[in-house]
């Protein structure tokens, strides 16, 4: 169970957050939506230590981490796995390599291990066959892949996807939100997704948090979101251009 | 060891955060104050990833192949114009004190030993670093820079690997041996060209030119003490510059603009009291 009570951040003098409070339920695909640059991605990535809060709380499984330094942090980010926006794999490193850099640093495998285990990893995502390629040899959707088998090597109870839909044609998309759904389906995985692609959010989200303006507009079901009399949110879910949401 | 990665209160920043001019409503004072506070901390940073640098040369465990690739990278790429740019440094130099020496003495015997003790005890590792400085330094800051802004320091620090170990220490201990290399080869480039310029423009023959004898062992001692410093001091400053980088693509650019001016500086400070330190302790 992951608790977010009263977050606040500002970046200078620009507040981004303003007292975020909700709690994600283990096991479950919980979607964090809302417009580009209100926060969502800042917010995921206080969960893992990548930036830290100004005031407030965050809990997980019972221990809170808001204020633990680096070290700290490590076992944190075993449990809690991130696939970011841009997949950030290493150019450098094949896609092996990629996978089996979080199995040598946080598993402390050989690198032989570590490859072989990668190779198997690949194969869950089914991209063994591009093991040995290149990052900008694949697309983007093979990219986002190849990520979240990186992600996936720790064993994390948590996953954290940033926009990871975004930039992806509708296939791949579709691909990638099956993936997260078998993730918690299979082996119960919680996993929280950062998006506004409204396919992703009506297909696969279990619980589903709209941040407006930095504060939670609003939490619930698919259902809770479609049934909702809130102009904000129908107009953010039903992606009209004119109404009350303002940027 | 804390695997801190991105130095202090640089890694909360947000790297797509646009730049913001912080000092503009501050008024004279509150802007020399902040500026100075600034410099301060960031002192401190840069401190902070030479000593987690040392760290973890001293522990010893290095990536396969990280060391040779960064030697690859900084030396042989940078072979062509180091040696293009001290030639002619070195043609300058010895064509314009042949001037000078020319009106005062018209006696170039000593020319060649000269400019080799002044080659040896300093220029060579001071221009030969600064050059460095602008292309490596430069190198290293754009490509830490990108990897912070492409978030691939956070999912480097998410792997449990420390940016500093992974991507620090390998530049720092190829730009130590290769800017040692890269001096002493580009000293003896500069010295061959400065020969040659003697022969052509006041007759000096090359045995007269060839002349060491001024050479001793506190010159070579300085030398290579500056080529050590030098060496340690373009991937730790410029590795700083890239990893505070924030702000998109135009933070790269004013991150590496940072690192090829912070590094230039450091030399010439360095030089400053590396030199310093020579006279008194070698006099002659």
């Amino acid at each position: 169970m992951i608790q977010f009570k009263n977050i606040i951040k500002s970046f200078g003098p620009k507040p981004v957050l303003q007292d975020v409070s909700f709690d994600v339920p283990t096991g479950s695909v919980f979607f964090i939506i809302g417009a580009s640059g209100v926060g969502k991605s800042v917010l995921i990535k206080h969960l893992v230590g990548l930036l830290y809060p100004d005031s407030g709380e965050i809990w997980l499984d019972g221990q809170e981490i808001s204020k633990l330094d680096e070290e700290g942090m490590g076992p944190i980010r075993k449990k809690c796995a991130m696939v970011f926006q841009h997949s950030t794999l290493f150019d450098s490193m094949t896609c092996a390599e990629n996978v089996a850099l979080p199995l040598r640093k946080h598993k402390k495998l050989s690198l032989k291990a570590a490859l072989a285990e990668a190779r198997h990893r690949l194969e869950i995502v089914r991209m063994e066959e591009f093991a040995d390629r290149y990052p900008p040899e694949l697309g983007d959707g093979m990219r986002k892949r190849v990520a979240i088998a990186r992600a996936l090597t720790v064993d994390p109870t948590y996953v954290l996807f940033d926009e990871p839909t975004t930039s992806l044609d509708p296939v791949s998309a579709r691909r990638v939100d099956a993936l997260i759904r078998e993730l918690s389906d299979k082996l119960g995985v919680t996993s929280i997704v950062v998006s506004h692609d409204l396919t992703s959010i009506f297909s696969i989200a279990d619980r589903i948090v709209m941040l407006y303006r930095g504060k939670v507009r609003l939490q619930g079901s698919r259902a809770d979101f479609k049934n909702t009399p809130d102009g904000v949110v129908q107009q953010f879910i039903t992606g009209r251009a004119t109404g009350p949401f303002e940027l | 060891m804390s695997n801190a990665v991105a130095p202090g209160p640089e890694s909360q920043r947000h790297s797509h955060e646009p730049i913001e001019h912080p000092y503009e409503d501050l008024g004279a004072v509150g802007a020399l104050g902040a500026a100075a506070i600034d410099l301060m901390v960031g002192g401190r940073e840069l401190y902070s990833v030479f000593v987690r640098t040392l760290y973890y040369v001293a522990r010893g465990r290095r990536e396969k192949g990280a060391l040779v690739r960064q030697m690859y990278e900084m030396g042989n790429r940078s072979v062509f114009f180091l040696s293009v740019t001290m030639g002619f440094l070195g043609m300058i130099l010895v064509y314009q004190s042949g001037l000078q020496a020319k009106r005062v003495v018209p006696d170039f015997t000593l020319l060649g030993a000269t400019y080799l003790e002044l080659l040896v005890r300093d220029f060579a590792a001071s221009l030969g670093a600064l050059m460095l400085a602008t292309r490596v330094g430069a190198g290293i800051a754009a490509e830490i820079g990108s990897m912070v802004v492409t978030e691939q320091i956070d999912a480097l620090r998410m792997c449990a690997a420390d940016p500093i170990d992974f991507l620090i220490k390998p530049r720092f201990l190829a730009s130590i041996i290769m800017t040692m290399m890269l001096i002493i080869w580009s000293g003896t480039v500069a010295f061959v060209a400065g020969a040659f310029t003697a022969y052509f423009a006041f007759d000096v023959p090359l045995q007269t030119f060839f002349n060491h004898q001024l050479v001793d062992y506190g010159d070579l001692t300085v030398g290579l003490t500056k080529c050590v410093a030098y060496g340690a001091a373009i991937p730790i400053v410029s590795g700083y510059c890239g990893l505070s980088t924030f702000g998109g693509s135009e933070g790269v650019g004013w991150a590496t603009t940072r690192a090829v001016v912070n590094t230039s500086l450091t030399i010439i400070i360095l030089n400053f009291f590396i030199s310093g330190a020579g006279f008194l302790i070698f006099p002659g």
